[in-house]
C-alpha cells in the first residue's frame, strides 16, 4: 500500500519494487544485465544518440534554429532543408534539434528538483514518523489530490511562464510521487539490524541517516527517476502545447507542435517532424525504464 | 503445442471493435452530400445581382463571381434553420453586461439600439427614427419609432428606453455597458416617443455610441421582475429573432419573431454554434453542417477555396495591429530612434508571406473601415535608413523587452516574432515575452515610473466604429495608463487639441478633417509602430443569400434566408 | 475494514481543506484580476472597475474572502462565474457531465483494449503477440496524447472524412476523443495485465487445467482472467483518475466542452469562483477515487488485513 504511485499515467511500480531495485543496483553487475535486455539497449541507443545530436546539432544542419526566411515558409523537406522550413522559413530540423537540448534541460532539472525534495521529504517523514509524518505526507497528498498538470498550469499562471517556471512546475508535481516511494523504502531501512545496532550505541539521528538510510534508500528513487524522464518531457511539452511553457521563439517541441497545428493541412511534415521527435525520445525513456523493470523485476522477466 | 487461434482471435476483436467505432459512420451519415449538392446548379445558372443589400459595400470583400444567389428565388426561400459557427462561446445574453463582439453578434439578432452602424460604416435609425442636437451641443433629442412590441409583448415607448439607460447610469449595477454612456449626465422622456439625452460637455460621437450592441433595449418588464442572473438567462428584446435556448459551448438557438415591426426574419430559425477551434470551424462548413462560419483562420483559406459549394469572404476588419513604444523609456522618447524602428520593420512581408495575405499592411493608426479612417503614408522597408537614424540619435547595442498578449489577436504572435527578427537585422535586441491577456493587463496598466516594458503588440477596433473611441484613448496625454490606453505615454498638445476638437465638433464631415490630421501627427511623431489590419474571414455555403457584413464584425442574419431546401 | 474506511475519510477532510486553501492563495498571488480582464483594452473609467471589484466583493479582506468562500462551499454554493454571471455549481455540473461522458468512453476503449492485449501476451509469453503488445504499449505510453489527437484527427476527419473533428454532438463525436483519452490507459492496464495473468498462469491449478485437456481458450478465459483480474481492477481505478486529470489536453485537442478546458479558461481569465470550485470538485473526486482504490488494495491483499489489525 505505501509504495503505491499514484495516477501518473506510467506503468506503477509495484510494492516492494523499491526494496528490489535498491539490491540490485549493484554497479557493473546490473549494467551487464541491462545492456543484454534488448529494451534497454534500443531506449538507451536512442537517448544517446538524442544526447549526441542535441549537443551538437551541426552533425546534421548549419541552419540557425532562429534565422527567418519569409521568403520560404512552409517549404517541404530538400537538400537545404532537410525537414523542410516553418511558417517563419526557419530551418524544422534544427529547430528539432535545438528543441532536444531544451528537453533534456527541463526534463533533467525538474526530475532532480522534484525527485530530491520529494526524497527529502520522504526521509523525514519515514525515519521520524509520528507527527513529523503525518503532517508532510497529508501535504503530499494535498499536492495528489489535484490533477498534476492542472496544479502545473496553476503554479505557472502564478508564476508566468518562462523555462525556469516550467521545471519548477513540474518539479513541484514530481515531489509526493519521490517522497511517498522514498518513505516507503525508508521504513523498511529503518526496521534493519544494522540500523538498530547503530541507534542503541547512541548515534544521533542526522548520523544514521547519513551513514545508514541514505546510502541503503537513494536507489529505489534514483532508478524511478529514470522512469520520471518520459513523464516530464511529455508534461513539459503538454504545457507549451497549451501555450503555457517557453517564449517564442525559444524552438520547445510542445510549442512547435501547437504552432504548426494550424498548418496541418498545407504542410504536414511540421506536425510530423515534431510528434515524432517528441515520441521518440520518449520512446526511448520507455524503453530504457522497461527494460530496467525486466532486469530488476525477474517476476515478470521475459 | 496449444491452439493459435486465441490470439488471432482477440487481436480480431480489437481490429473489429475499432472499424466499427471509425468505419460504422459513412452509410448512416455521409455529411458531404446533402447540403452541397443541391445549391451547386441553381447559383451556377443564374449569376445576377446580389438582392437588396450589396456586399460592395466593403472595402476587401473577396466574393468569387457567379456565387451570390438569385433574389428572384426569395419567396420560395423562406424557412429552415440557418446554422452559424461562431469562434467563441457567448459571454451572456444580456446587452447591457457585456463588450465583447461574440456576444453583441448574438445579443443584436434578438435586441436592438436607438441608432444602428449601416454598411458603409455610417450611423442610421433604428428604434430611434431622427434625432438632433441643441444649440449648446448638450442636449440630444430622439424620436422614437411607434408600433414596436417586445418578445414579451410590451410595447416599445420613451419610458422603457428611459428604464434602459437608467439602469445602466446607474452605478450600483457596475454594468460594462456604462462606459459607452460616459459623459452622459441624464435621460429624460419629453413625450410617450421623444427622449432627450444630456451630455456633459459637447460630444460629436454620440450618434456611433448608441448605435453600440450595448445599449441595446431590454423589456422594461424584464428589467423590472428579473434578477441580473436571470437577464443573462433570458434575453428580451425587439429584434427579429426571439429567443429559444442556450447550452452553453454548444448552441445557441433562436427563432423567427413574427411581430417584428421590421423586415421580418426570411429563416424560421437560427443555431449558433461556437466552435473554438480554427480547424474545427473549417470542417463544419466544408461538411455542411454550418451554413456561415465566422472567424476561419489563414490557413484554412487555401483548403476551403478549392471546397465546391461554398465561398470564403475576406473582408476588412478594422482593427490594426501595432507595437507601442514606452516614451518613457530613453532612448525610446528620441523621435528618430522610434522612426528607425519603423523603417525597420518589413510590414509586406508580414502581411503577404507570413500571414499569406489575409492581412493588409497599415497605413495608419485606424483601421479602413472606422468612421475617420484617411489613407496616409505608413513607413515602408529601409533598413538602411534605419541604421542611420539609429547612428544619428546615438543608439548602439539596444536591447528593448516586447511584451505580446497570447491567443489575443490574429497573427499577433507571429508578427512579434517577424518583428523580432527585423528588428535584430539592424542591431536591435528584443527579448519577447508572450503573456496572457489578464496578466498582460496587470503587467502594463501602470504610471510610466513603473512600466517595465520597452515594446508593446497591441491591436484596437473602435467598438463604436468611430475613431474618436481610440485615437483619444491612445493619444490624450489624460488617457496615459493607468487612466486609459495610452500605453505609449505619448503627450502632446498639438494632439490633444485636435482630439478635443474632434469631440466637441458636431459636424461628421468637420470631424472627419479632423481625425485626418490626427492620423497624420500619429505618423510623423512615430507615435507606434503600425504593422497591418486584420481581415475577417468568413466561410459561406452557396445557399445562403442576403448577409450583409458590417464594418464591425457582425450580420443582421433577417436579411438572410436559404435557398435549395437546405 | 469499516474502520479504515472511516479513518481515510477523516484523513481527506484536511486534504480538501489544504487544497481549497492552496487555490484561493494561489489565484489571489496570480498576476491580473478577472474586472480588469472583464474590461479589457476598451475605454473604462477606474471608477467603473471599482464598482464591478465592490459589486463582486473582490475588494474585502482576503481572509473574509476565503471563509466565505468556504461557508458557501460547504453549502453547496460556490458562486457566480464572474465571466458569465451563472452559478458556478450549474456550470460545473454540465461540464463535469461532458466530462465523465469522455472519460467513461475512453476507460471502456482502456479496459477492453488492455486486457486484450495483455491477456494475448501473457499466454504466448515471448512470441511475437507479446512483442507487438509490448510495442503497442509502449507507444501507447509514448505518444503525446495532443499528438495522437492531431494524428487520428488527420487521419479520420480530414483525409478519410469520416469521424467528425471535434466538437460534442453524438457518438461519432466520442470515438477520436475516447480512442486518444485510452491510448496511455490501455498500455498501463496491458502491462498490468500480463504480469497478473502470467503469475496465474504459472500456478498449479491452471496446469491442472490443461492436463485435463481443457481446451486453451476455456482455461485463459474461466479459471486465468477471473483470478489475475484483480490487480487490474486497481490500476483501473487508478487510471479512472488519470484518464479525468488527462482530459485537459484531450478536450483542448478536440474541442470538446469539458471541465478541464473550461477550468483552464478560468485560469486564464482569473476567473475566481469557477477555478476555486472546478478544483475543489475535482479534488473531491480524486479522493475518491483513491479511497475507492484503497479499499479494494485493502481487500485484495491479505497482508494489509494484519497491519490494520496491528
Amino acid at each position: 500500500m505505501t509504495a503505491r504511485v499514484k495516477a501518473s499515467g506510467q506503468p506503477t511500480a509495484r510494492p516492494g519494487l523499491g526494496a528490489r531495485l535498491a539490491e540490485a543496483t549493484t554497479g557493473r553487475q546490473a549494467l551487464g544485465r541491462l545492456l543484454h535486455n534488448r529494451m534497454a539497449l534500443l531506449g538507451l541507443i536512442i537517448i544517446v544518440v538524442y544526447v549526441v545530436l542535441a549537443a551538437f546539432p551541426s552533425i546534421l544542419t548549419q541552419h540557425d534554429p532562429n534565422v527567418q526566411n519569409l521568403a520560404r515558409t512552409l517549404e517541404p523537406p530538400s537538400a537545404e532543408y532537410r525537414l523542410g522550413t516553418d511558417e517563419f522559413g526557419r530551418d524544422v530540423l534544427s529547430r528539432v534539434l535545438h528543441g532536444a537540448r531544451l528537453s533534456f534541460t527541463i526534463a533533467g532539472l525538474a526530475v532532480i528538483l522534484g525527485g530530491l525534495s520529494g526524497f527529502a521529504i520522504g526521509l523525514l517523514a519515514g525515519y521520524f514518523g509520528g507527527a513529523v509524518d503525518t503532517v508532510l505526507m497529508r501535504l503530499m497528498d494535498v499536492l495528489l489530490a489535484m490533477p498534476g498538470i492542472l496544479l502545473a498550469i496553476a503554479v505557472i499562471a502564478a508564476l508566468g511562464a518562462g523555462i525556469g517556471n516550467v521545471i519548477i512546475a513540474i518539479g513541484i508535481y514530481n515531489i509526493p510521487q519521490f517522497a511517498r516511494l522514498t518513505r516507503s523504502t525508508v521504513l523498511g531501512v529503518k526496521t534493519q539490524d544494522f540500523v538498530l545496532a547503530s541507534r542503541s550505541i547512541g548515534s544521533s539521528a542526522p548520523e544514521i541517516l547519513v551513514r545508514h538510510i541514505i546510502p541503503n534508500a537513494w536507489g529505489a528513487p534514483f532508478v524511478f527517476a529514470m522512469l520520471r524522464f518520459s513523464t516530464a518531457i511529455l508534461t513539459a511539452s503538454g504545457l507549451s502545447f497549451l501555450g503555457l511553457g517557453v517564449s517564442p521563439p525559444t524552438p520547445e517541441w510542445g510549442a512547435m507542435l501547437a504552432a504548426s497545428r494550424g498548418y496541418m493541412r498545407l504542410a504536414p511534415h511540421l506536425v510530423l517532424a515534431y510528434g515524432l521527435a517528441i515520441s521518440t525520445l520518449v520512446l526511448g525513456f520507455n524503453a530504457l525504464g522497461e527494460g530496467l523493470r525486466d532486469v530488476f523485476d525477474p517476476r515478470t522477466a521475459r | 503445442m496449444k491452439s493459435r487461434t486465441l490470439p488471432v482471435f482477440s487481436l480480431l476483436v480489437i481490429v473489429a471493435l475499432l472499424l466499427a467505432a471509425c468505419g460504422g459512420t459513412p452509410t448512416t451519415t455521409s455529411p458531404t452530400q446533402p447540403a452541397a449538392q443541391p445549391t451547386e446548379p441553381e447559383s451556377e445558372s443564374q449569376p445576377t445581382e446580389p438582392p437588396a443589400q450589396p456586399t460592395e459595400a466593403l472595402a476587401a470583400s473577396e466574393v468569387p463571381a457567379g456565387t451570390e444567389a438569385p433574389a428572384a428565388t426569395e419567396a420560395s426561400a423562406t424557412g429552415g434553420n440557418l446554422i452559424y459557427v461562431l469562434p467563441t462561446d457567448i459571454a451572456s445574453l444580456d446587452p447591457h453586461a457585456l463588450i465583447e463582439t461574440v456576444s453583441g453578434m448574438v445579443d443584436l439578432q434578438m435586441f436592438e439600439t436607438l441608432l444602428a452602424l449601416l454598411p458603409d460604416g455610417s450611423v442610421g435609425p433604428r428604434l430611434a427614427t431622427e434625432w438632433s442636437v441643441s444649440d449648446d451641443n448638450l442636449r440630444w433629442t430622439l424620436k422614437l419609432r411607434e408600433g414596436v412590441v417586445f418578445h414579451d409583448g410590451e410595447a416599445f415607448d420613451a419610458n422603457a428606453a428611459k428604464a434602459n439607460f437608467d439602469r445602466i447610469l446607474n452605478p450600483d449595477n457596475a454594468l460594462p455597458a456604462v462606459r459607452v454612456l460616459a459623459g452622459v449626465t441624464e435621460v429624460n422622456v419629453i413625450d410617450d416617443f421623444t427622449l432627450e439625452i444630456v451630455t456633459q460637455a459637447p460630444f460629436g460621437p454620440l450618434p456611433f455610441h448608441l448605435a453600440h450592441y450595448s445599449l441595446a433595449m431590454v423589456s422594461p418588464r424584464a428589467l423590472q421582475e428579473m434578477t441580473p442572473e436571470e437577464l443573462a438567462q433570458n434575453p428580451v428584446g425587439t429584434g427579429p429573432f426571439r429567443f429559444v435556448s442556450y447550452t452553453p459551448n454548444e448552441s445557441i438557438v433562436l427563432e423567427r419573431f413574427d411581430d417584428y415591426w421590421g423586415e421580418k426574419a426570411k429563416v424560421d430559425m437560427v443555431t449558433f454554434r461556437p466552435i473554438p477551434e480554427t480547424a474545427g470551424r473549417a470542417l463544419l462548413i466544408e461538411t455542411g453542417e454550418a451554413h456561415i462560419a465566422a472567424k476561419i483562420a489563414p490557413q484554412d483559406v487555401d483548403t476551403l477555396r478549392g471546397v465546391d459549394g461554398l465561398h470564403v469572404d475576406v473582408n476588412a476588419f478594422p482593427r490594426v495591429i501595432f507595437v507601442h513604444m514606452n516614451e518613457s523609456h530613453a532612448p525610446l522618447d528620441d523621435v528618430r530612434v522610434r522612426q528607425a524602428l519603423s523603417w525597420a520593420v518589413d510590414r509586406e512581408a508580414i502581411a503577404n508571406d507570413l500571414l499569406r495575405g489575409l492581412a493588409v499592411p497599415a497605413t495608419g493608426p485606424v483601421g479602413s473601415g472606422v468612421f475617420g479612417y484617411s489613407k496616409t503614408e505608413n513607413y515602408g522597408y529601409d533598413p538602411d535608413r534605419a541604421r542611420e537614424l539609429l547612428a544619428e540619435a546615438g543608439v548602439e547595442g539596444l536591447t528593448l523587452k516586447m511584451l505580446v498578449p497570447a491567443g489575443r489577436y490574429q497573427g499577433g504572435e507571429e508578427a512579434a516574432q517577424a518583428v523580432q527578427a527585423q528588428l535584430a537585422n539592424v542591431g536591435v535586441t528584443v527579448d519577447l515575452e508572450v503573456l496572457e491577456f489578464s496578466t498582460l493587463l496587470q503587467a502594463i496598466r501602470k504610471p510610466a515610473a513603473e512600466s517595465e516594458w520597452d515594446l508593446l503588440v497591441f491591436g484596437f477596433i473602435p467598438a463604436t466604429n468611430d475613431a474618436d473611441w481610440q485615437v483619444y484613448s491612445q493619444f490624450h496625454c489624460d488617457s496615459q495608463a493607468p487612466v486609459s490606453n495610452n500605453f505609449s505615454y505619448y503627450c502632446s498638445e498639438e494632439m490633444d487639441a485636435l482630439l478635443e476638437q474632434g469631440r466637441f465638433t458636431m459636424d461628421q464631415d468637420e470631424r472627419l478633417k479632423v481625425y485626418k490630421q490626427v492620423i497624420q501627427l500619429a505618423l510623423d511623431d512615430a507615435i507606434q509602430l503600425y504593422l497591418f489590419e486584420n481581415t475577417d474571414i468568413y466561410a459561406v455555403r452557396n445557399n445562403v443569400q442576403g448577409l450583409v457584413y458590417m464594418p464591425i464584425d457582425y450580420q443582421f442574419l433577417n436579411t438572410v434566408s436559404l435557398s435549395g431546401g437546405d | 475494514m469499516l474502520r479504515v474506511i472511516l479513518s481515510r475519510l477523516l484523513q481527506a477532510i484536511p486534504v480538501l481543506f489544504g487544497v481549497s486553501l492552496i487555490v484561493f492563495l494561489l489565484l489571489r498571488l496570480v498576476p491580473g484580476d478577472p474586472v480588469s480582464t472583464f474590461y479589457g483594452f476598451d475605454v473604462g473609467r477606474v471608477e467603473d472597475l471599482q464598482a464591478m471589484r465592490h459589486q463582486l466583493g473582490l475588494d474585502r479582506p482576503m481572509l473574509v474572502q476565503y471563509v466565505d468562500f468556504l461557508a458557501d462551499a460547504i453549502q453547496g454554493d460556490m458562486g457566480t462565474s464572474i465571466k458569465t454571471r451563472r452559478p458556478v455549481a450549474t456550470e460545473l455540473v454540465r461540464y463535469l457531465t461532458n466530462t465523465a461522458q469522455l472519460a467513461v468512453a475512453g476507460m471502456i476503449f482502456a479496459v477492453v483494449g488492455g486486457i486484450l492485449l495483455g491477456l494475448i501476451a501473457a499466454a504466448r509469453r515471448n512470441s511475437i503477440w507479446d512483442n507487438l503488445s509490448l510495442a503497442i504499449s509502449l507507444a501507447g505510453i509514448s505518444l503525446p496524447i495532443f499528438w495522437l489527437g492531431l494524428m487520428l484527427v488527420w487521419i479520420f476527419a480530414v483525409q478519410l472524412s469520416l469521424l467528425p473533428s471535434g466538437g460534442r454532438g453524438d457518438w461519432h463525436n466520442l470515438i477520436l476523443p475516447a480512442i486518444t483519452l485510452a491510448a496511455p490507459s490501455v498500455a498501463v492496464i496491458a502491462r498490468v495485465t500480463r504480469a497478473s495473468l502470467m503469475e496465474v498462469i504459472n500456478q498449479d491449478f491452471v496446469r491442472t487445467a490443461y492436463s485435463k485437456g481443457l481446451s486453451e481458450a476455456f482455461v485463459l478465459l474461466r479459471h486465468v482472467l477471473p483470478n489475475g483480474l484483480l490487480p487490474v481492477i486497481t490500476v483501473t481505478g487508478i487510471q479512472f483518475g488519470y484518464l479525468l486529470a488527462g482530459t485537459v489536453l484531450t478536450e483542448t485537442v478536440f474541442a470538446w466542452p469539458g471541465l478541464g478546458r473550461y477550468l483552464v479558461d478560468a485560469i486564464k481569465f482569473r476567473d475566481y469562483p469557477v477555478v476555486q470550485g472546478g478544483v475543489l470538485v475535482i479534488a473531491l473526486i480524486f479522493v475518491t477515487i483513491n479511497l475507492v482504490v484503497d479499499v479494494l488494495y485493502f481487500l485484495i491483499d491479505p497482508r494489509l488485513h494484519s497491519e490494520a489489525a496491528k
